[in-house]
């Protein structure tokens, strides 16, 4: 696992993120890598053409070694739109085919090839006239925390005040993803693209984390005392499939038609993400 | 060809034959947009709207006297992984469609919660499509799509509908749920139709 935290930020601006007819692959070369947690880190990956992607869009991921096999993946796109640019956050999956490489070999300067963005249902641009003021609620399990923190990425970065609550269960304070950021982003809930922040820890609670250990319960998903309505306008749950039944049986519990409720899942086992 | 230094990969014998980009899952993956419908078999029932004359209804029940058939397939999901050998039991669609007189030749396929995918109507009959309500021998669970889901097996996924209700007969190959979000009107897996264009 590597601890570096190096980035070479080409340094562009956002852009709009309108999907290009033209879906192919593109060469990306790896330009930088951010420690995530002690199993995940982010690549920052250079791709020429790219034009954008909206929050929650995800890329495909072909590798081909030097006898020309190939594999392919589907990884959630971890940063707001910037030209030129793809990043992913990846999790060790110790016995998958694609995520050691991603997540432990791949070394700056490396390439394979990225395709899209793809999909366009889960996905929360800030300014979404469906959402309206909100709120709008995020619930992640585990790695599922990762388009969710895009979204969050760019509400910040519109600088939009829809009032937002992240709501992320994780089994113990080695597997947080994206902590410093996460703590940031909900220290000062009056500072402009700040969102309250829940963390679920549903095995071992960190020294000093008032919440027991415990699976995501209705409590949890209650609305901040700040929301000006119980229910959100738009709730996302993205998360292994079980953690998504697990959290779309307590919304429909505390109230949520199914329209409001969007999710993204990934599969219980055999599945490399 | 690009080469990712380092990368060696799996080169798993028994992913040789797959579809292209596919790679073998010994589990079965859920993919669904929205929250699992809870459909009880009483609720359910299944129609076909042709374009014209009256909209064709089977109850639960009705569907039970339709003769039934082992389906015994792979399937194979645009998310990239593919399932061998998988063992279903349902009604063709062939039994379903043997009344229904059509001269449209697409289908919007119709799910509870409101999930849509358009097909061919000749990729549904000829023995190639099933309403299916068993799995591996037992009940099919809500959360592949049970109590009955479409099975189309030679198209991606996606296509077998879960929760299905309906058929609705259509002109020309209006785009469903996943489609109208840039994946393919088709989605032939063996040529690798994963998206608009491919």
């Amino acid at each position: 696992m590597t601890d570096t935290s190096k980035t070479e930020d080409p340094a562009e601006g956002p852009v709009e993120a309108t999907p290009p007819a033209g879906n192919h692959w593109r060469e990306a070369t790896l330009i930088g890598v951010q420690s995530q947690s002690r199993h995940s880190r982010t690549l920052v990956l250079r791709v020429p053409g790219w034009t954008g992607h909206l929050p929650g869009q995800h890329v495909d991921v072909r590798l081909t070694s030097a006898d020309g096999y190939s594999a392919q993946r589907s990884y959630s796109l971890a940063e707001p739109a910037t030209s030129n640019r793809v990043a992913v956050t990846v999790d060790l999956l110790p016995h998958g085919e694609v995520s050691p490489y991603l997540a432990e070999i791949m070394e700056i300067g490396d390439e394979l090839e990225v395709r899209g963005p793809i999909g366009g249902w889960f996905v929360w641009e800030p300014g979404d006239p469906s959402i309206g003021d909100g709120p709008v609620l995020l619930i992640a399990g585990g790695s599922g925390v990762v388009p969710l923190v895009t979204m969050l990425r760019a509400r910040k970065r519109a600088e939009d005040s829809t009032p937002t609550m992240l709501v992320y269960s994780l089994r113990g304070p080695r597997d947080l993803m994206y902590g410093p950021e996460l703590e940031q982003m909900s220290a000062d809930l009056s500072a402009p693209g700040s969102a309250e922040v829940r963390l679920v820890y549903t095995r071992k609670v960190p020294d000093g984390h008032p919440r027991p250990a415990s699976h995501l319960a209705v409590e949890d998903i209650q609305p901040p005392s700040a929301w000006p309505e119980p229910l959100a306008a738009r709730v996302y749950v993205c998360g292994p499939s079980g953690f998504v039944d697990h959290a779309t049986g307590l919304l429909r519990e505390v109230g949520y038609p199914g329209d409001r409720i969007r999710t993204e899942r990934f599969g219980p086992t055999g599945v490399d993400r | 060809m690009t080469i990712s230094r380092g990368f060696f990969g799996h080169h798993d014998p028994r992913a040789a034959d797959l579809p292209p980009g596919q790679h073998l899952t010994h589990g079965f993956p859920v993919l669904t947009a929205g929250p699992t419908q809870l459909i009880s078999t009483d609720k359910w029932s299944f129609t076909i709207t042709p374009e014209s004359g009256k909209p064709r209804r089977w109850s639960w029940g009705e569907m039970m006297t339709l003769p039934s058939e082992e389906i015994n397939v792979d399937i194979h999901c645009v998310t990239r992984w593919t399932k061998l050998g998988t063992r279903w039991r349902g009604v063709a669609l062939d039994t379903f469609f043997e009344d229904i007189e059509t001269s449209n030749e697409y289908a919007m396929v119709h799910s509870y919660g409101g999930y849509t995918t358009n097909l061919p109507l000749e990729d549904l009959v000829g023995g190639k499509a099933w309403i299916v309500y068993e799995y591996e021998g037992e009940p099919l669970p809500a959360e592949h799509g049970g109590p009955a889901r479409l099975l189309v097996p030679h198209l991606y996924f996606w296509k077998s509908a879960k929760w299905v209700n309906g058929i609705t007969m259509q002109r020309s190959d209006e785009p469903g749920f996943w489609e109208s979000f840039g994946y393919h009107h088709y989605g032939n897996p063996w040529r690798e139709e994963r998206y608009a264009g491919d």
